[in-house]
C-alpha cells in the first residue's frame, strides 16, 4: 500500500555519464498524445475566453493543491462540509414533489455512497451511515479517515486509524431549533419538506430515467450557484440517486439502502484509548456582524495587511494555500501541529463569510477592501444594509463600523 | 478581450503543444501534464503586467519549468507520507510513454535535475529535454553559448554525482570534460 521508493533523494544507481545521456536522450523522445494536448489546448482556451470558466478553473487548480496533501484537505474538511451545507441552504423554495418527499421523511436510517469530485482530483468517496436524528458516519473509501457526527450531541469525531490519531470537534452555541443544516443527507430532506409548500420556478421535472435497472423519476432544483439533482424510484419514490454541484465540485450519493439496522457501535463517538486526540471548539451559533469584522482582521493579520482578493467562496482556499505554502520550510509539509493552529482561523473567516452569504438579496452588500490597507480608517471594505434598515452598515479599513446613509455610500 | 487574453491565446496556438510536451517529459505523466497546463495559463492570466513580459514564450517555459518541479517535490513528499495508492502511468493507451516512466532510472534522473538552480535547470532542460542548440538558449537565456555550455557542463557533473557514479565515459573519476556538440 505504501510507495515509498520513488524520488526519496539521492540514491546509488550506478549509472555513468553515457547513461545518464542515454536516458536523457530517450526523454527528449517522449511527446504526449495528439488527444492530451488537443483536450489540454481546448480547456486552456476555454478558461482563456470565459471569465466563469477561468473563475471555476482557478477554483479547481486550488483544490487539486489542496487535496493533494493529507494535511491540508483535513484542514479544509471542515470548511468542506460547512460549505455544502451552505450550498444547499442557498437552494430556497422548490415546488412540490410531494410524494418524493413524503416517501424520504420516513427514512429513519439509510446507508448510501457518496462522491465528491472537483475537476482534475480524483474522486473523494465516502462510504456513509445515517440514523435519526441528526446522526453520521463517513468512512473514506480506503479506510484512512472515518467522521462520525452527532449533532445533538454538538460533537464531530474524526479518526484517523493508521496514525492512531483522533480530531474531536466540539460544536459551541449551536441553535437548537433547527440541526437538520448541519447534515447534507437531513437538510436536503427538510429543504425537500420545504418545497411541497411553496411553487418555484426554479425546480424542473426532468421526466424518467433507468439507473441498475430501476425506474426513476427526476427533478432539477437550480439556485444560484448550487444545483441538485433528484432520481428518484418511481415506484417507492424513495431516492436512488442525488446530487449536489456547487463550482467545480460535485457531491453524488447513491447505492442508498433505507431503513436498515445500523450497530450502535458505528456511530459511537467513543475514540479509542489507544489514539492521541486533538479537541477544537467551534463557534456553531448564528454568525453575525461582529464575526465578518474578526474575519477582515484575521485575515489582515494573517495576510501581511491585505484584504480578501474577492469575497467569493474560493478566497478562503486561497488563504489556506497562501497560509500552508508560508508554514512550508524547505519544501517540507507544514506540521500537523501547525495545521491543527490553523482550523480555528479558518473556522472564524468561515464564519465571517457565512455572515455575508447569509444576507438577504436586499441588503445591497459590497464589498471593495481588495485594494485598501489594513488601518486605513478613510478607505471602506465593505457594506450592507440591515433588514429594515434605512442606512448601511460601513466597516473600514481599520475595521470600525459606522452607520450610512444611502447618500454617503462610495461610489 | 483584453491585450493579456489575445497574447495568451497566440502563445496557446503558437507553442501550446510545444509547453505540452516539455510538461509532459518533466511529469512523465499526460493527466497531470493537462493539469499542469491549465495552471501555468492561469498563473500567467494572473500575472501583472504581463504585457511588459519581454518574451512571452520564454517566461511561459520558465513557469513551465518551475510547476513541473514543484510538482515532482510534491509528489515525492506526498510518496514518502501519503496512506494513499499513487497511480504511476502518464496513459493508459500510450505503450512507450509507459515504458519511458517504468524507468526508475528516468525518475532519478528528473529528480536529480529538480536539485539544480533555477539557470542551471533552465539550461539543461532546454538542452537536454528540449534539444535545443547551445546559441538558441543563449540567446534566449541573455548570455553567451559559452557560459550555456558551462552552465550544462557543471549540471551534468551535478548529475552524475548525484546519481552515484562520479565517472565520465572515459573511465576517469571526475575528469573535466567540455562538451563539443
Amino acid at each position: 500500500m505504501f510507495r515509498r521508493r520513488a524520488e526519496r533523494g539521492p540514491r546509488v544507481s550506478n549509472m555513468n555519464e553515457a547513461e545518464i545521456r542515454r536516458r536523457l536522450e530517450q526523454l527528449a523522445q517522449v511527446e504526449p498524445s495528439a488527444e492530451a494536448t488537443q483536450r489540454a489546448t481546448d480547456r486552456v482556451r476555454q478558461t482563456l475566453l470565459q471569465p466563469d470558466a477561468r473563475s471555476n478553473a482557478r477554483l479547481a487548480s486550488l483544490w487539486r493543491t489542496i487535496m493533494k496533501s493529507p494535511l491540508t484537505k483535513l484542514a479544509t474538511a471542515a470548511v468542506i462540509a460547512v460549505g455544502a451545507a451552505i450550498g444547499i441552504a442557498l437552494m430556497g423554495s422548490t415546488p412540490a414533489f410531494a410524494d418524493v418527499v413524503q416517501s424520504l421523511l420516513s427514512v429513519k436510517t439509510a446507508s448510501f455512497k457518496m462522491a465528491m469530485r472537483v475537476e482534475g482530483v480524483p474522486p473523494q468517496k465516502f462510504d456513509c451511515l445515517y440514523a435519526e436524528p441528526i446522526r453520521m458516519r463517513q468512512t473514506s473509501e480506503d479506510g484512512s479517515a472515518v467522521v462520525i457526527s452527532d449533532f445533538e450531541q454538538a460533537k464531530i469525531v474524526t479518526l484517523i486509524p493508521a496514525q492512531k490519531q483522533a480530531v474531536e470537534v466540539k460544536l459551541e452555541n449551536m441553535p437548537q431549533n433547527d440541526l437538520s443544516q448541519y447534515n447534507m443527507f437531513s437538510e436536503i430532506r427538510k429543504r425537500l419538506q420545504e418545497a411541497q409548500a411553496t411553487a418555484d420556478e426554479s425546480v424542473e421535472y426532468l421526466g424518467e430515467r433507468q439507473i441498475d435497472g430501476v425506474q426513476t423519476i427526476g427533478y432539477h432544483v437550480l439556485t444560484p450557484g448550487v444545483e441538485i439533482t433528484l432520481w428518484a424510484d418511481s415506484r417507492t419514490n424513495l431516492p436512488v440517486e442525488m446530487e449536489h454541484a456547487a463550482g467545480p465540485a460535485t457531491y453524488t450519493m447513491t447505492d442508498f439502502v433505507f431503513d436498515i439496522e445500523i450497530e450502535e457501535s458505528l456511530l459511537s463517538q467513543e475514540i479509542p484509548a489507544d489514539y492521541t486526540v486533538r479537541t477544537m471548539q467551534v463557534d456553531a451559533s448564528e454568525p453575525r456582524e461582529d464575526d465578518l469584522v474578526t474575519m477582515f482582521r484575521l485575515w489582515a493579520e494573517h495576510m501581511d495587511g491585505s484584504f480578501p482578493s474577492a469575497f467569493e467562496r474560493q478566497v478562503l482556499m486561497e488563504f489556506i494555500q497562501a497560509q500552508t505554502k508560508k508554514m512550508s520550510e524547505n519544501g517540507q509539509e507544514p506540521s500537523e501541529e501547525a495545521m491543527m493552529q490553523l482550523q480555528p482561523v479558518i473556522a472564524q473567516l468561515n464564519r465571517g463569510g457565512m455572515f455575508a452569504m447569509q444576507l438577504p438579496a436586499d441588503s445591497d452588500w459590497h464589498y471593495a477592501g481588495q485594494d485598501v490597507t489594513f488601518g486605513d480608517a478613510e478607505a471602506v471594505v465593505f457594506w450592507y444594509r440591515p433588514a429594515g434598515s434605512a442606512t448601511y452598515r460601513v466597516i473600514y479599513g481599520d475595521l470600525h463600523v459606522e452607520d450610512v446613509s444611502p447618500a454617503d455610500l462610495p461610489q | 478581450m483584453s491585450q493579456c487574453q489575445t497574447e495568451l491565446l497566440e502563445l496557446l496556438e503558437a507553442s501550446g503543444s510545444k509547453l505540452m510536451a516539455l510538461l509532459t517529459r518533466l511529469t512523465l505523466r499526460e493527466d497531470i501534464a493537462e493539469e499542469l497546463m491549465q495552471d501555468l495559463f492561469l498563473k500567467l492570466s494572473g500575472t501583472r503586467n504581463l504585457t511588459d513580459v519581454n518574451c512571452l514564450y520564454a517566461y511561459a517555459r520558465r513557469t513551465a519549468i518551475n510547476l513541473a518541479f514543484s510538482w515532482r517535490r510534491r509528489e515525492a513528499i506526498r510518496r514518502s507520507q501519503s496512506l494513499d495508492e499513487i497511480p504511476e502511468r502518464a496513459s493508459d493507451n500510450h505503450a512507450p510513454l509507459s515504458r519511458v516512466i517504468e524507468s526508475e532510472e528516468m525518475k532519478q534522473i528528473l529528480a536529480a535535475i529538480g536539485r539544480l538552480g533555477g539557470s542551471s535547470r533552465e539550461a539543461f532542460v532546454m538542452r537536454h529535454i528540449q534539444q535545443e542548440s547551445y546559441e538558441a538558449i543563449a540567446e534566449q537565456l541573455g548570455k553567451t553559448p559559452h557560459q550555456v555550455r558551462a552552465l550544462c557542463f557543471r549540471a551534468m557533473r551535478h548529475l552524475r554525482e548525484t546519481l552515484g557514479c562520479d565517472v565520465s565515459p572515459t573511465g576517469r573519476k571526475g575528469a573535466p570534460r567540455v562538451e563539443h556538440e
